[in-house]
């Protein structure tokens, strides 16, 4: 089928998380992705910076003395400065304690997928599913992304978090499995049935989690930590350093209450299908990618009596893009 | 379980599930493919049809349309429905390994105690040669193997299975098999004692499922003579005290057969079917002209899954009508199927904007194009 528009525009996906935003768009071999860091720095403002900034095409936005220095490069400029990173995001959601929140995801957004073509250029944008008591949140930060995409002029839908990771992940399943995306503010778990979203909910302890957690403990900086557990740390070994004992320990933690939660909702639901057969589970999101991960996530689900059959438990292709591919595979199912 | 967890009440039921799966199944394309998945996902949340399915089980089916038709009701999702549906095939167990073990001139002997008698086997009258339909193309391939299964009763009479009326067993036995074998009626007949029969050669067709209608994921049937083997039990649907009088025997030689042919043509087990569900009158366009085995058919016992729960290709892809007298026959499983049939059929009326009639009309021309050769019908979704 056709992927484009006649006037050669594409539909776009986009995975609002709160670690990452990242954008995806077809192309003729596949998918394209392209992501940045979903948070900010302020630097002391100076000509001279703003012009290398400019000429390095650094997102940043000038205002007053002050630049904000927004996305990947964000990391590098806070750890230059010593700083702390901001974030406009918070638990899976716009961040109500940063005053900046609103401006800097629209630089973010726009910077990653720019204005539409046309007002019927499609954009599938990913939320959360609502954790517990965060119903208005939700909808508050679901019509803000909205307006923000509208304003840029897309024909923009939502679609839940766990429910894009099963678009991308479990098509030789008809869609019908568990997608679960393992974040930087929650993991989102879904299970859908033929494409239909049965159960959705999100458990707020993921990735910050475990950095806030253990950047107290080891006194570090919660962005030294988000590094080492990103480039260095292994869920299937023995840890010598304290920092990763100490990311090993909350990691447990974290699969623990991921599971006993699932197994709790599953347990208690009156809605499953009758499914017949066992189906696919998919993790995804930078949460999952730690080595072994997969199989101590596997081990704790299979020694909990978890009411719904597993056929498999794998990673997703792309960890990482796996929720921008499966909005724009939505978006791409409306064309 | 915490507060917000979002329970959607909107998800497909079997068997309206078991339609959707395979139709989806039909397309190639995953975006496609998930496109149509959501568009029926949207209907089906916008016209609920789960309480009436439910409902159809307690209520004459032609009361249960009526209501269908005119008042959309709740839909319930309480994962509290008791029945398997057609994909559950949990407890289906692989197909073992069978060869055979010994042929002689009167029986053949293979290696998972199947016993198969050809003392009434019918002279060679040469081989079988059919078409079938490529639902995603719409192209016809010519095919010489069999695809499926259908299972018949011969609804010969019901003598009491008592030790003292082994001669009156036999007798009937023997008189089946000469009027099956003369008019080459099916392929194999179980009898009352579980001794299987083969009455006419695999290879060849047998006059055994007429005027008929069955679907795959992927193809469809129509006149199943040649497509399908023909699998009778000697007896009655309904017997003097209104159950099957399928001795068990029988169901465990059958079992055996099942599992042969199964094995030897790779035979999916979704096209193990009754008769009543594949059989169609083509002047009436009606369902169920021959109704052997519209209910009771021991699926379960046969290492099948529940294949009663499959709407009806005939009333979906053809639009083929039912009426009360069978659906008071048919089991509260196929009465679901019925109903599914005809709510998808409704689904996919509306999906095009046009009303069911002339949806109907739509499809009464693509039966005619199916049984002329010079016509190419299209099946895509």
């Amino acid at each position: 089928m056709s992927v484009r528009y006649n006037d050669g525009s594409t539909p776009v996906g986009l995975d609002v998380g709160t670690s990452r935003i990242v954008a995806a768009w077809p192309d003729e071999s596949g998918y394209v992705f392209r992501s940045q860091l979903n948070s900010f720095v302020t630097l002391p403002g100076s000509r001279f910076t703003e012009t290398v900034l400019r000429k390095e095409n650094v997102p940043h936005t000038l205002r007053g003395s002050e630049i904000f220095v927004q996305g990947n490069e964000s990391e590098r400029f806070a750890d230059l400065t010593g700083g702390e990173i901001r974030r406009p995001m918070q638990k899976g959601f716009l961040n109500p304690e940063e005053p900046e929140s609103h401006t800097m995801m629209q630089g973010l957004i726009a910077s990653l997928v720019g204005t539409a073509r046309h007002a019927r250029q499609k954009l599938f944008y990913s939320v959360p599913a609502a954790p517990p008591g965060a119903v208005d949140t939700l909808t508050f930060h679901e019509a803000t992304l909205k307006q923000m995409l509208s304003d840029l002029g897309y024909d923009a839908k939502s679609v839940s978090e766990g429910l894009a990771v099963v678009y991308a992940e479990l098509e030789s399943a008809n869609y019908t499995g568990i997608g679960i995306s393992l974040g930087g503010g929650l993991c989102n778990v879904c299970m859908s049935y033929l494409a239909v979203p049965v159960i959705s909910f999100s458990v707020p302890k993921a990735g910050d989690y475990i950095d806030a957690s253990a950047a107290t403990v080891t006194n570090e900086y919660a962005n030294r930590i988000r590094l080492v557990k990103e480039n260095e740390f292994r869920l299937d070994g023995l840890h010598q350093e304290k920092a990763h004992q100490v990311i090993g320990v909350y990691y447990e933690d974290l699969i623990t209450s991921l599971v006993g939660t699932m197994k709790e909702v599953f347990s208690q639901s009156r809605s499953l299908p009758r499914l017949g057969r066992p189906i696919p589970l998919v993790l995804s999101g930078g949460t999952a990618m730690p080595a072994g991960f997969r199989d101590r996530f596997e081990q704790t689900i299979r020694g909990v009596e978890f009411p719904v059959p597993l056929s498999e438990i794998r990673l997703a292709e792309n960890p990482l893009t796996a929720t921008a591919k499966g909005a724009l595979i939505a978006a791409l199912s409306e064309m | 379980m915490p507060a917000a967890v979002h329970l959607n009440p909107k998800a497909p039921r079997r068997p309206l599930a078991n339609w959707v799966e395979w139709r989806a199944g039909s397309i190639q394309d995953p975006v496609r493919r998930l496109g149509y998945l959501r568009g029926s996902a949207e209907y089906w949340s916008k016209r609920p049809i789960r309480k009436a399915l439910l409902d159809a089980k307690a209520q004459r089916l032609s009361a249960f349309l009526a209501v269908c038709l005119f008042f959309p009701v709740p839909m319930i999702t309480d994962g509290a429905a008791s029945r398997p549906g057609v994909a559950e095939s949990a407890s289906i167990q692989p197909l073992p390994k069978i060869w055979q073990v010994e042929a002689t001139a009167s029986h053949e002997l293979y290696s998972n105690g199947l016993r198969v008698e050809k003392t009434f086997q019918a002279r060679p009258d040469g081989p079988r040669k059919f078409q079938r339909w490529s639902i995603a193309t719409s192209e016809r391939e010519e095919r010489d193997t069999p695809y499926g299964i259908v299972f018949h009763m011969t609804e010969s009479d019901a003598i009491d299975y008592r030790e003292n009326n082994n001669r009156h067993l036999r007798r009937a036995s023997l008189g089946t098999m000469e009027f099956v074998r003369n008019e080459r009626a099916y392929h194999f007949v179980v009898d009352r004692f579980g001794r299987v029969f083969r009455t006419v050669p695999e290879n060849e067709p047998a006059n055994h499922a007429g005027n008929s209608i069955w679907a795959d994921k992927t193809h469809f049937y129509v006149n199943m003579n040649h497509s399908f083997l023909g699998v009778s039990f000697d007896g009655q649907t309904k017997g003097p005290d209104g159950k099957s009088t399928a001795t068990e025997p029988q169901i465990q030689s059958a079992k055996l057969l099942t599992d042969l042919l199964r094995a030897r043509y790779g035979i999916d087990a979704a096209n193990c079917i009754t008769h009543a569900q594949v059989s169609v009158k083509p002047s009436n366009r009606g369902v169920g002209w021959h109704i052997d085995w519209a209910s009771g058919f021991p699926f379960a016992k046969l290492n099948l899954p529940p294949n009663y729960l499959t709407p009806l290709p005939a009333i979906t892809m053809f639009g083929f009508r039912f009426d009360d007298s069978y659906a008071n026959v048919a089991s509260e499983e196929l009465q679901d199927a019925i109903s599914a049939g005809e709510t998808v059929l409704r689904l996919e009326a509306a999906k095009r904007s046009i009303t069911p009639a002339v949806y109907r009309r739509m499809l009464d021309r693509r039966y005619g194009e199916v049984r002329d050769p010079n016509r190419r019908p299209n099946f895509a979704p």
